[in-house]
This record gives structure tokens, sequence and C-alpha cells, in this order.
């Protein structure tokens, strides 16, 4: 078999299992926290890939390519699919402008009413709370600050958009 | 006169369409695998390098349009990765059948589109994340700490989703008709294909009504 289309069906088939587990899981309980179960997710299907592409390597006979090869290949190709998967889901469920588009396409609507059925405040409480969820926040009272990992992340956050020379951004 | 060669011959296998000795194997694959690496290695050079003129441009140039320097850099940076592939790997190349090379030039050529689209999921969350923002006001801000109130004032969100408005008719994306003295938003065809799976999308996954 062709290295390329072996590489291609591994990690195609890898990423299909992920899109069940993820399926399957959510339906049934959605995590808390979504973005790190997803990832967790990826994790333990790349370890299985990599098993798998180095077994069947062994077993089926390749026209070209070793081992390595394989899993190399194998492993660029799932780790592409993950990332991709994870602008999917940040596009789906983050963007502002698909959030519009939704609420657009149930039905014709002036700004006002789209500004009431998309409540600002309500946008930015989703936000606050994910970032709660996630260990980023801690809300006392009316006050948020910040938790040790969220000022890691603050930290990228300040160096990065110096770096960038992008002012504050978001 | 001993063949040498054919002692060594003792079994057979099938690669690159042709039958092999257990050794002309064994060094094919080394030579594989070398080639293999080397591909990982112009990847992660040519990375480098895009990395260097994205700081360089950053940080002379006055850039206003980030999104497509980065992008028109891969595309200078992508044939380069080809053609370092092609020359400086050379005579590792001629060990090794012509599908193997183009498959370790294709395989080159999409780590360094990983590495890239990496770095852009980078530069997305620091440049445009609304949490990322946040973040960035609290660690400026005096004592650390922000009010619900600090946070809206900083970041109006009712602005943002007008000016997503804004943009979308800007684009094309949706249209707004005047109907009845009321001024009427609605989706343009391919935007309401996307509203419309995005709706569905969710539903099946669970995901609740998010943005």
């Amino acid at each position: 078999m062709n290295i390329f289309l072996f590489s291609l069906l591994i990690s195609g088939g890898a990423f299909l299992t992920f899109v069940l587990i993820h399926v399957v899981s959510f339906r049934i309980s959605p995590p808390k926290e979504r973005l790190v179960f997803l990832n967790r997710v990826h994790m333990v299907v790349l370890f299985f890939t990599f098993i798998l592409a180095y077994f069947l390597s062994r077993k089926t006979v390749l026209t070209e390519g070793s081992e390595l090869v394989h899993l190399l290949e194998a492993s660029t190709f799932y780790l592409i699919f993950w990332f991709f998967s994870l602008a999917f889901y940040g596009l789906i469920d983050h963007s502002i402008r698909i959030r519009i588009a939704i609420e657009l396409a149930r039905k014709k609507q002036s700004r006002q009413e789209l500004m009431q059925k998309y409540a600002p405040d309500a946008a930015m409480g989703n936000r606050l709370d994910k970032m709660i969820d996630g260990g980023y926040l801690l809300k006392v009272g009316e006050i948020y600050s910040l938790t040790p990992k969220g000022l890691w992340f603050a930290r990228i956050a300040k160096s990065g958009k110096a770096f960038y020379n992008s002012g504050a951004g978001g | 006169m001993i063949d040498y060669d054919s002692l060594l011959m003792v079994d057979f296998y099938y690669t690159n369409n042709q039958f092999v000795s257990k050794y002309q194997l064994s060094t094919l694959r080394n030579k594989e695998r070398i080639l293999m690496l080397s591909s990982l290695v112009a990847a992660l050079l040519v990375s480098m390098l895009y990395l260097l003129l994205v700081v360089l441009s950053f940080h002379f140039l006055k850039v206003k349009r980030p999104l497509l320097v980065m992008g028109f850099l891969f595309l200078i940076c992508l044939p380069l990765l080809l053609v370092l592939h092609h020359y400086y790997f050379a005579p590792l190349h001629l060990a090794v059948p012509v599908s193997f090379q183009m498959q370790t030039a294709l395989l080159s050529a999409l780590l360094f589109s990983f590495f890239y689209y990496g770095y852009m999921q980078i530069y997305g969350l620091i440049d445009f994340s609304i949490s990322f923002r946040i973040l960035f006001h609290m660690i400026t801000s005096e004592n650390g700490t922000l009010s619900i109130g600090d946070i809206k004032a900083i970041y109006p969100m009712d602005e943002v989703i007008l000016r997503k408005i804004e943009l979308a008719v800007k684009y094309g994306l949706i249209k707004e008709e005047v109907v009845g003295g009321e001024r009427i938003l609605s989706n343009k065809n391919i935007w309401n294909v996307v509203g419309r799976g995005s709706e569905k999308a969710k539903n099946f996954l669970n995901w609740g009504p998010g943005g």
C-alpha cells in the first residue's frame, strides 16, 4: 500500500474515533471544561494512532517507507486534524459573527431585536463564567481577580501584545 | 568465482515495485529514515526563518494588516522549503525512489503548514480573543482585579456586536433592507447556510447557545 494513503487512512480513522467520542460524550453529559476535555481525548487518540501506525506498518505490505516514516506521517496528519477541530470548535462556539448568523438564519430582524436576543451583558457574562470554570479567574462578590493559572496566561497576553505591538486588541 | 551478493540474498522482500535482499532493504530503510528526519529539519529551519521574518516585519515596518503579511510570508517560505528540500538534500535523494522523495517533500510542506497554522492560532488568541483581552486588562490594572463595571467600561460588548454587524454588512455577508420604515437585517445566501449549519452542529453536539 502507498505510504501516503496508509498514513491518511490511519489518521482519518483515528480522527473519526475522536469525533465519535466527542459526539457521544457531549450528547450524554457535556463536560464543564470542554476544551480541556477535547484536548485530553485528542492526546489519548494520538497516542493510540502512534501505536496503531507502528504495528500496522509492520503487518501491512507497504510499497515504501519504514515504520518511523509511517509514524511521523500519520501523526502529522492527525495533528493537523486536531488543530482544525479546535478551530472549528472555537469558530462555532465562541464567534460573535457566527452567533449573529444563527440568530438571523432563524428570523430576519432589526438591530434592536438582535441586540435584545443576543444580549451584550449575557455574552460577556458567558465568557467570564467560562473563564471562572476554566480556572483563570476568581470571583469574590462583584470583583474578578486572576488565579495563578490566569496570571500565567495574562503574562502571555501582555508580552504577546507587546511583542506584536498590537494594542489591547480583542 | 563466488557471488557474495547472491549469498546475502537469502530472503526476498518486495518494496518500491521490486524484489530486494534483506541487506538491500535495510540499507534502503536507513536512507529513507535519514531523508525523513531531514524533512523534519527542513520544516523546522524554514519555520524559524518564517518566525524571524515575522518578528523583523512587525518591529521594523508599520504592519496595518498583520494576517495578510503573515499569509504572504508563508507563501514566500513554502516554495523556499521545497527548494531547500530538493537541492540541499539532493545527495540523499539519489538512494531512494522518486515517489518517496515526493512524499517526504510533501511531509515537509505539511509540517511547515502545521507550524504556521499553530502559530496563527496563537496570534489569533493574543490579538483577537476577548478572554485574552480581559486577562490583559486585569494584569495591567493597578491591583490586578477588575469589577464587572470596569470590564464593561473597558470592553463594551454592545459596541463590539454592532461593529461585527457593520463589518458583516460591509463584507456582504448580511444585507440590510428597509421594510415598513424599519431597517431589517437578514443573512445573504451563503451566510444563511453557515448560520443554519452552525445551529445544527451546535444542537447535535449539545454546545448550547455559545457566542
